[in-house]
């Protein structure tokens, strides 16, 4: 070999100029600084991330849409009631509200204690502010404690511009218009951005494509972010917001409608200790009454509530090879409703939580990871949730992990509290000895970076188990009739999750990825309301998509997506839907002609008049928009 | 010249054990190939030279070392290692190896840098790796020396590097990139080139070619004369003198792009300039 390398130094002509960027390009590749492979695709779980510049240039107009195009995600539109819009969920079981997926924005859990799930239209975040969106699929409770057993959808959004600045943009079309102002400004020591947002969607037609839902949304969000920075090594951060939503109420006469108004705090402290590593202090608050539930005669009123506190260390230790986080965390959160909690309208939850993730290099190919919760609460009490995985690196680029977990997702106030008589006659009970879902999930993936990082490629097999699951009954079936819930049910999921994704040149790139998931459950559709588990979930799934520049400041964009046939439920209304296969096609033509200006056509679901999603009696039609957008400011 | 050398390093491979030092580079990569030329020319002893995949000669106790890889061995004790293009790998307490900066003598950088930008009062330091921070801190010390403010700031992740810029302040002369490998690829470069120029300040950068692709100047220590540090490092070692932990060359090359530097403002003729790019 030695030789072999001198007779090829002696037959080097000369030394070749090399391209400028190949020595730290084949510095980067081969070890990072903590001696190990540790780049951001190698991590112990599935984990997808979506940036602003993809957001802007696939034109995604919600946040459902962000997600809906990406390998195991389910996203059903349609859903109509209690400010969703969509069910969305990772590695299926979707229905009303998936209680197994935890939400975060920048950090702070969006995910209701009341009834389980996330109200997507209605989260207090705007899309101009979107700086990425993380998918992390499958069970991390051992890092982001219950509710966090089918994935987690962080979603972070960017910090002041330091430089004054700000942005106007208006979008309009064929069933939604919506404009959105920003300003931002601030100097070294820190920034403050003011951001507003007014959206108002159309009602989506019937099921059967004619005709209006009144499903409409009207909503109306303020935020506020300041940074300070006194010095390099501490950062402040304050975040606010304020939002208020109207929308129909899908099925009455057109003149009932229900409000929804929010605003939460947030403050965060971080500090670097050089040598001992980075503590963060994070305390937020957030509030939520909604005014009347769209679904039933007579008015509902629900204030929700949470208060969280949470502390962070993270450190590099061992000569760097041992990476760990230690947290410890308190929350309160409750719900209050003299109708849902008749005779005792007041129902909360508190939860206490230590937690350490360690992740060790061992070799410089093998990395292992290690992770426990604890966690001690009202409705749950003691609950550990762990994750242990196995990272190898055969070679350069590419990656193999296995990794076992268990999470526990903590059934939602309602079902454990409720008492709550419908004007129809129909009693809903809930069960005080409810007990939190348990989820174990096996996975194993493979991860490979090719052409310098253009070509990502991953495949991801897994199982899940979840045993206790949440089962609506019929309690008693006399007048009324009395359902309550328990934990009787138990289900498993298999499936394989591949994509792969190119980028060709700066600001074009190809996507591409595909999603098997099969469900089997011990108790088929004997539930309450006939939910059919096995049939719930599309067992194929793909989906394609591309952008480019095309020159002279034009970019266009294109995504197209696969869904096999499955069974919609919507427990909310009551109703069982086959839906057909079908297909969404969406495309986008945008035009810069100068660096602060943008013009764009687009247009969704361009396939069909319509297609149905859900089973809450309304279709998601064929959408047109165009927008202008215009920056001040570098 | 290089003939000669290679000849003479070829003369040694058979009797690898008896080398006086054994050179192990990371890959057949030129810039690591420039580096070993430069040790040659300035070694002056017998050198034993090994790819990072293959097992150092019996018997061998000093070693240079070209590139991350070739670094990233468990050293024994009484090792002697100089790591030379290694910018990957962080200096650890009490570890035998001498590490040849890439930045240079951030003394004489900055000198070189003030006489290109007169009116240099912040410059604005972009740095991303743990491994990259003890050079940081040396160019702020050195900033304090001379009346300059370096402004020392890390991109964590680096790919948070958009949204990083638009943070910072407007109150930079200069835009410095660090030779940081996390750091310094064609994405980010082309992001910090646009950003220069629409502040219409000077973006600077740490390796030649980067003048070429627009960078207003590079100031930058040659993958040769890394090399030549690094056999006087493991020469000074070897014969029991003291060396520092960071061995920092003073022979620092200053590139000009003149339009990009035009375009940022510069006005200077650029006569400090070593060379010159229309």
């Amino acid at each position: 070999m030695r030789a072999l390398l001198f007779l090829a130094i002696a037959a080097a002509p000369a030394f070749a100029e090399d391209d400028a960027f190949d020595f730290f390009r084949e510095e980067a590749k081969i070890y990072t600084a903590s001696r190990r492979p540790e780049p951001a695709w190698r991590a112990p779980v599935a984990v997808d991330i979506i940036t602003a510049e993809e957001i802007k240039a696939y034109g995604y107009s919600n946040i459902a849409d962000i997600l809906r195009f990406r390998a195991g995600m389910d996203v059903n539109d349609g859903r109509s009631s209690d400010g969703n819009r969509a069910v969305v969920s990772a590695r299926g079981f979707s229905r009303d509200f998936v209680a197994e997926m935890q939400v975060l924005i920048d950090g702070r859990s969006a995910y209701s204690p009341f009834l389980g799930g996330v109200y997507w239209a209605s989260l207090p975040v705007q899309m101009q502010d979107i700086e990425r969106v993380e998918i992390i699929r499958g069970p991390n409770a051992a890092l982001y404690g219950s509710n966090a057993a089918l994935g987690v959808i962080n979603i972070i959004t960017r910090k002041p511009a330091a430089a004054p600045s700000g942005s106007l943009s208006a979008r309009g079309g064929s069933r939604m218009r919506a404009s959105a102002e920003s300003a931002e400004g601030g100097g070294r020591l820190g920034g403050l951005s003011l951001s507003h947002e007014l959206t108002q969607v159309q009602g989506n037609p019937a099921s059967n494509g004619v005709g209006d839902a009144n499903d409409f949304l009207h909503s109306n969000k303020l935020n506020l972010r300041g940074t300070l920075a006194p010095n390099p090594e501490t950062v402040f951060e304050f975040m606010g917001g304020v939002s208020r939503q109207t929308q129909g109420i899908p099925g009455s006469d057109g003149g009932q409608r229900a409000t929804r108004e929010e605003d939460f705090q947030l403050i965060r402290a971080e500090r670097k200790l050089d040598a001992a590593g980075t503590v963060e202090a994070v305390l937020s608050h957030s509030e939520l009454l909604v005014a009347a539930h769209p679904l039933f005669v007579g008015t509902i009123r629900v204030r929700t509530y949470q208060y969280d506190a949470e502390l962070l260390h993270r450190s590099d230790w061992g000569g760097e090879r041992v990476n760990s986080v230690f947290g410890a965390s308190w929350r309160l959160t409750g719900a209050y409703s003299d109708q849902s909690f008749a005779g005792r309208p007041a129902q909360q939850n508190e939860i206490m939580r230590g937690f350490m993730h360690h992740s060790a290099g061992l070799t410089d190919r093998l990395t292992a990871v290690a992770g426990l919760s604890l966690e001690n609460s009202q409705v749950g009490d003691l609950q550990p949730s762990w994750q242990g995985a196995a990272l190898y690196s055969p070679a350069e680029d590419h990656i193999l992990r296995l990794s076992y977990s268990r999470a526990h997702t903590m059934p939602p106030l309602f079902n454990k509290y409720a008492n709550y008589r419908l004007a129809a006659p129909l009693h809903l009970v809930g069960n005080p000895d409810l007990a939190p879902q348990q989820l174990a999930s096996w996975e194993a993936g493979w991860a490979s970076r090719a052409l310098d990082g253009a070509l990502k490629s991953e495949v991801a097999v897994y199982f899940m188990e979840i045993k206790d699951r949440n089962f609506p009954f019929i309690q008693s079936a006399g007048a009324p009739l009395v359902v309550s819930y328990d934990n009787r049910n138990r289900a498993t999921a298999r499936g394989v999750e591949l994509s792969e994704e190119y980028a060709f040149a700066a600001g074009g790139a190809v996507f591409a990825n595909y999603s098997f998931e099969k469900i089997q459950d011990d108790k088929g559709p004997t539930d309450f309301f006939r939910t059919d588990l096995r049939r719930g979930t599309p067992v194929h799934k793909f989906n394609v998509g591309g952008r480019a520049l095309l020159g002279r400041g034009f970019g266009a964009s294109a995504l197209l997506g696969y869904k096999d046939a499955y069974d919609a439920n919507s427990s909310t209304r009551g109703t069982r839907l086959a839906v057909a296969r079908s297909f969404r096609f969406d495309a986008r033509l945008s035009w810069t002609p100068r660096p602060d200006w943008e013009l764009f056509l687009a247009g969704m679901d361009l396939l069909q008049p319509y297609r149905v999603e859900w089973a809450d009696g309304t279709a998601v039609p064929r959408r047109f928009e165009g927008g202008v957008a215009k920056r001040f400011g570098p | 010249m290089r003939a000669v050398l290679l000849l003479l390093a070829l003369s040694f491979p058979g009797r690898a054990g008896a080398a006086e030092a054994t050179a192990i580079l990371s890959s057949d990569s030129g810039h690591y190939r420039q580096a070993l030329e430069g040790f040659l020319e300035v070694w002056g002893g017998s050198v034993a030279v090994v790819s990072a995949g293959e097992a150092a000669p019996p018997g061998a106790k000093a070693y240079v070392v070209f590139g991350s890889r070739a670094a990233a061995r468990a050293w024994t004790k009484d090792a002697v290692v100089v790591a030379c293009l290694a910018p990957s790998i962080a200096a650890e307490e009490g570890d035998a190896v001498t590490h040849v900066s890439l930045l240079g003598d951030p003394g004489v950088l900055l000198a070189r840098v003030r006489a290109l930008i007169p009116r240099l009062k912040v410059l604005r330091v972009l740095w991303s790796s743990d491994s990259s921070r003890v050079d940081a801190e040396a160019l702020r010390k050195a900033g304090v020396e001379r009346g300059v403010v370096v402004h020392l700031a890390r991109v964590s992740p680096p790919s948070s590097l958009p949204s990083f810029l638009r943070e910072q302040a407007d109150d930079a002369d200069a835009l410095w990139l660090m030779p940081d490998p996390a750091l310094i690829n064609t994405e980010s470069f082309s992001i910090l080139r646009e950003y220069a120029a629409a502040r219409k300040i000077p973006f600077l950068a740490p390796t030649e070619g980067l003048a070429e692709r627009g960078a207003a100047a590079t100031i930058a220590v040659s993958f040769r004369d890394m090399g030549r540090a690094a056999a006087e490092s493991l020469r000074a070692r070897l014969d029991g003198r003291a060396e520092p932990e960071f061995v920092r060359s003073g022979t620092v090359r200053v590139t000009v792009n003149v339009a990009a530097a035009r375009a940022a403002g510069l006005d200077s003729d650029f006569r400090s300039a070593d060379k010159v790019l229309p």
